[in-house]
Formats: structure tokens, C-alpha cells, sequence
């Protein structure tokens, strides 16, 4: 893969090390299998075939790989599925002080983000404009070409589908059990009862809960809620994952599970946003890194680290 | 239709998962329906009481014991032409005394003071379709030449002429402040019992605030949320008003009947078309109120 060929990368490389974790998952290979096939209209604008699409937007060494697509996919690579133009949130709580100000962004499909930032710099804020929980006081996100402040509201539920999301609080039903939590998600899109007994256990076994189906969310653990959450995240095979803080309550072994899956995800053509404070992993998988402080953009860097001042 | 199965699959685990709440809004909703349900069956029968009473209302023209047949019969045939008036008797003076015998057959002494004479004059009687009318029914009949002709007392026409003039009017006053003061305080009381059912919907759908919101953060189209509180709160609404139908169709078939007995003289005996009635307004009121009820609820939270 292009990966390893670039020089660039240090440490682990990223790609051998989540294929071999994939192999180590017995039933890893079906749910990659799944997530590559049938998807192909959903995933138009979000995705791309292949990983390839990492380096178009990468540093100039490899600025020259697109030119071996076709024509097709060089349209799509031109075209960001996620925009962010001068956008200001300002809270009616805090007018003095924005969350997030004047923000220039673009995320292309098929990319593997972190958003890292303090506590307060604004990452859930951002993530909470993406799938439109809030509207941007000032300036325009454009998310497959449809500007969300002009979005009817019986819409949104439409973009949200398109957009695994894995909340930091984890959202899930309290009146309904592990299996339903997640086959909500199916639900939602109509899928049959066949397909929802088939998958959701599946993906919940990809997730080390299989034996937890009928358990009710008050009686997991944190980092078990957490896998439920990214499990009901992943069922409907977004084109798109978002995670706040998704290893914020695992143990260090859990969480490079979580980040192999993520990265599986990833190269299935899922563009991944993961919001975290985990050091060790962004350093070590060095992926384009966006931070935040004071909900001011500081950094937007290509195979970046963790860095010093946050 | 998969979807409404799926939303009555989903009606029915919330139920059995919250079924303290499922309880709690159920009683409400049956208690506030049987309460509108006694004040409807109650307000019928007061008005058919007053209903009664009105009709009794009747005017009766006593007859002088010379008069000719021809002009009574003239006089029946012009006071049935007049489209106020339903019927027109006549009593002659041997039923009159028959009559009279029978009402005071309680204190035979007076019956025996009468030696064996008929004092009493015959009587044209006549009822009216509406017992309103009844003071220009009358006026009519009092201006009426074959009237003071054929009348007992000749020397004054009016003195023949028996409507209950002064009670009448006292009498429509209280009949009519009755169906006011029933129309209002029923109307009052579904007022009531709405807010309070509607309340008791809104608390439940409060309790499950974050779970709307949930779910909308999931993809859920505001449809598909609706459709399994829809269907529970109609669920609710549906048993509640099955509850007090039962009870009322117990007060209907025992109560009723006993109170009859006890009773006689009151016009107690509803048909069951009326009661049917009740319980389609009670069923379709619930399930109305249930839906709107949770609808508007549901409104604040679907926003997210």
C-alpha cells in the first residue's frame, strides 16, 4: 500500500499493524467483507474505493498518486464531503466567548482525522455542528454539497443516518437492552427483522460484547456502554464515523482494539473524525490531526503528533 | 404496515417496561372517564326529569254541563288545527269523577260527602308538542268565541281556563337553570378531566425526554419516534376507557335497577342506545386526547 512505500512515516506503520490484528479476529474478516460490499450509493460522496484517496491531500511527495486514478475519482478528490467556512458557535450562555470561532475547514472522503484539543477547546461543538445537534451562529457547513443551516428539519435525520456517531456521554436507550440499542440504529432504515438478527449480534461480537445482548445499559460498565455505542455506531455501515472520546474509558489493551477497528473502518472507505485526548495514539498512528484551543483552529497537519501545548 | 407492526411491538415492551407509568396514566384516564361518564348519565336524567315534569304541563278547558256537543267538538277541531299542540282529550264528567275518586281514594270521607252527585265539569284537555308554548296557546283559546260560550263559568272565561298560570313560568326558570348549570358543569368537568389526562401523557413523555432525543441524534425521522408513543399513549387511553365503560355498564345493569325500585317515580330507566353513546364518546374522547395529547408533547422534544 502507499503507506508503507512513504518515507514519512515513523514508528509502527499504521497499515500491517491493524491487518494483522484484523486476521486475529476471527470473525473480523465478514464484518469487513459486509462493510466493503452493498454500500456502494451510499457511500457516492463520502468515500472513496480505496485508502488511496489519504495521500491526495497529503504532503507534496505524493501530491502527484491521483493522477493514476480515473477521471471520476479525481472529480470526487477535488470535491470535500465536509466544508467548513468561516463558521463562528457562539452559546446564548457565554456571548462573550465563542465555542468555536471563525473556522476554515475541508475533509475529504476516505480520511482518518483526530480533533484533539483541552477540555472546553470546542471538539464537541464541533462534532455536535456536523451531525446538526446545533446550528453555526455565523458562516456555512456544507456536508455533501447541502449547506446545514438552510437544512429542513425533516431532513436531518436523513444526514444523520450517513454519520455513525459514538457520543462522549454514549446516548444509549436506558429502556432498552444492548441488542435493542443497536438494532435501533437498523431500525431506523427500515431494515427487516432477518437482517437486524443477523448483524446486530455480529457487530456486537466485533466489539467483545457477545454476551452481553440482553443486558440493560445500567448494568455495563463505562467501557462496556462505550462499546455499545461505537457497535450502534458502526451497524448501518456509515459512510462517515464520528467519535467523541471513544477509548476515553478503556484500558489501554480495549482501546488499541477499538482503534484497529477504526482503522478497518477506515480503509473499507469510511471517513473517520475521532475526538480524543489519547496522546499515545495519535502519535502513533500519525494521521492528519486537527486542533482546537479556545475554539480556535491552531494546527491542521498531515501525519501529525499529539503535540506539546495540548 | 411492517412499521405498524413495529410500532405496536414497541407500544406493547414500553408498556411492560414502564408499567408503573402505564399504570399510573391508565387510572387517570379511567377515573377522569368515569366521572365524565356518571355526569353524562347523570345529565340525561335530570333531563329527562325535566323533560317530565315539563310535559305535564297541559292546559285543561273545563266545559260548562250544558254546553252543546257541536261547539266542543268545533272548539276541538280549531285548537288541534294549531301546529303547537301535540293532542286534545276529552274527559267527560263521569270519567272527571272516576278521576277524582281514584285520587283520593286515600280519604274516602270526601268521596262520601258527595252523595252520590257529580259536581265535576267535563274538560277538553290539551298537550302540547313544546310546554313553552303554553301561555299563547292558551291567549288563543282565551279569545276564542266558542270558548266563552261553551265555558263553565261564563261570568269569568278565565276561571275555566286551567294552565297553572302563575306556576308555569317559575317552573321553566328552574327547568331551564337545571340544564344550564348540568350543560356547564359537564362541560367543565371534560375540560378537567382533558388537562388532566393530557398532563398525565405530558409527564410520561417527559420522563422519556432524553430517549427522544436519542433517538433523533441516531437518525430516527420524528414518524418513527412518534409512532410507539402514539400507540402507547392510544394503548393507555384504550384500556382506561374500557375500565369505565365496564363500570358504568355495572352501574347500568345493577345500580340502576335498584335505584329504580326504590325510586319509582323517577324517570331512571336510560335505553341502552343512550348509554352506547356514552361509551362511544368516552372511547373516541380518550383516543383523541391520547394521541393529541402526546403529540403536542412530543412536539418541544422532536426539535433537536
Amino acid at each position: 500500500m502507499a503507506n508503507e512505500v512513504d518515507p514519512n512515516v515513523s514508528g509502527v506503520p499504521p497499515q500491517p499493524s491493524g491487518a494483522s490484528g484484523l486476521d486475529a479476529t476471527p470473525d473480523g474478516g465478514t464484518l469487513e467483507s459486509g462493510l466493503v460490499s452493498g454500500e456502494d450509493v451510499a457511500h457516492s460522496r463520502f468515500t472513496r474505493g480505496s485508502a488511496r484517496g489519504l495521500e491526495m491531500d497529503g504532503s507534496s511527495s505524493t501530491l502527484n498518486l491521483p493522477q493514476v486514478d480515473v477521471a471520476q475519482e479525481k472529480a470526487n478528490a477535488a470535491r470535500p464531503v465536509i466544508t467548513f467556512k468561516n463558521v463562528t458557535k457562539i452559546y446564548s450562555a457565554k456571548p462573550n466567548k465563542p465555542a468555536l470561532s471563525d473556522i476554515n475547514l475541508q475533509i475529504y472522503a476516505g480520511e482518518f482525522l483526530f480533533l484533539v484539543g483541552h477540555s472546553g477547546s470546542g471538539k464537541s461543538t464541533f462534532i455536535r455542528l456536523i451531525i446538526r445537534e446545533l446550528t453555526a451562529t455565523k458562516g456555512q457547513i456544507l456536508i455533501a454539497d447541502e449547506d446545514l443551516g438552510k437544512m429542513k428539519n425533516w431532513r436531518v435525520p436523513y444526514l444523520r443516518r450517513n454519520i455513525g456517531c459514538v457520543f462522549q456521554d454514549f446516548k444509549l436507550l436506558p429502556n432498552k437492552t444492548v441488542f435493542e440499542n443497536v438494532a435501533f440504529a437498523l431500525e431506523v432504515i427500515g431494515k427487516s427483522r432477518h437482517v437486524v438478527k443477523t448483524q446486530v449480534p455480529e457487530v456486537l461480537r466485533l466489539v467483545g460484547l457477545g454476551e452481553e445482548l440482553n443486558k440493560y445499559p445500567d448494568q455495563l460498565s463505562g467501557g462496556e456502554q462505550q462499546r455499545v455505542s461505537i457497535a450502534r455506531a458502526i451497524v448501518n455501515r456509515p459512510p462517515m464515523l464520528i467519535c467523541d472520546e471513544p477509548t476515553g474509558n478503556l484500558d489501554p489493551q480495549t482501546s488499541r482494539g477499538i482503534m484497529d477497528l477504526l482503522e478497518r473502518i477506515n480503509r473499507t472507505g469510511t471517513t473517520v473524525l475521532v475526538a480524543t485526548h489519547d496522546r499515545e495514539m495519535v502519535n502513533s498512528m500519525r494521521r492528519r490531526v486537527i486542533a482546537l484551543d479556545h475554539g480556535q483552529l491552531t494546527r491542521d497537519q498531515d501525519r501529525g503528533v499529539y503535540g506539546s501545548n495540548v | 404496515m411492517s412499521s405498524f407492526v413495529y410500532f405496536l411491538r414497541e407500544a406493547l415492551t414500553g408498556f411492560r417496561r414502564n408499567i408503573s407509568t402505564a399504570i399510573g396514566s391508565i387510572v387517570t384516564i379511567f377515573l377522569s372517564l368515569l366521572i365524565i361518564g356518571l355526569f353524562l348519565v347523570g345529565t340525561v336524567i335530570v333531563n329527562n326529569i325535566v323533560n317530565q315534569v315539563e310535559s305535564e304541563v297541559a292546559i285543561t278547558v273545563y266545559v260548562a254541563d250544558t254546553a252543546d256537543k257541536g261547539d266542543i267538538d268545533k272548539l276541538m277541531d280549531k285548537v288541534k288545527s294549531n301546529p303547537k299542540v301535540k293532542s286534545v282529550g276529552f274527559t267527560t264528567k263521569d270519567q272527571a269523577l272516576v278521576k277524582f275518586k281514584d285520587s283520593m281514594s286515600s280519604s274516602p270521607e270526601i268521596i262520601n260527602q258527595l252523595d252520590g252527585q257529580n259536581p265535576l265539569p267535563a274538560s277538553v284537555d290539551i298537550e302540547l308538542i313544546d310546554a313553552h308554548d303554553v301561555n299563547e296557546v292558551a291567549k288563543t283559546i282565551e279569545n276564542d268565541d266558542i270558548f266563552k260560550k261553551i265555558c263553565d263559568n261564563p261570568q269569568d272565561p278565565m276561571d275555566s281556563l286551567k294552565y297553572g298560570q302563575k306556576t308555569v313560568d317559575k317552573l321553566f326558570a328552574v327547568t331551564n337553570a337545571i340544564r344550564v348549570v348540568g350543560f356547564i358543569l359537564v362541560a367543565l368537568l371534560i375540560f378537567i378531566a382533558m388537562i388532566f389526562i393530557n398532563n398525565t401523557i405530558r409527564l410520561s413523555i417527559l420522563a422519556r425526554r432524553k430517549e427522544i432525543a436519542i433517538m433523533r441524534l441516531v437518525g430516527a425521522s420524528n414518524g418513527f419516534i412518534r409512532g410507539p408513543f402514539f400507540m402507547e399513549s392510544c394503548l393507555h387511553s384504550f384500556i382506561g376507557a374500557v375500565a369505565s365503560i365496564i363500570i358504568l355498564g355495572l352501574i347500568r345493569n345493577f345500580a340502576l335497577p335498584a335505584m329504580i325500585n326504590n325510586m319509582p317515580w323517577l324517570p331512571l330507566n336510560l335505553d341502552f342506545v343512550t348509554f352506547l353513546i356514552i361509551y362511544l364518546v368516552l372511547l373516541v374522547a380518550a383516543v383523541v386526547i391520547g394521541i393529541i395529547g402526546s403529540a403536542l408533547a412530543m412536539r418541544r422534544y422532536l426539535t433537536v
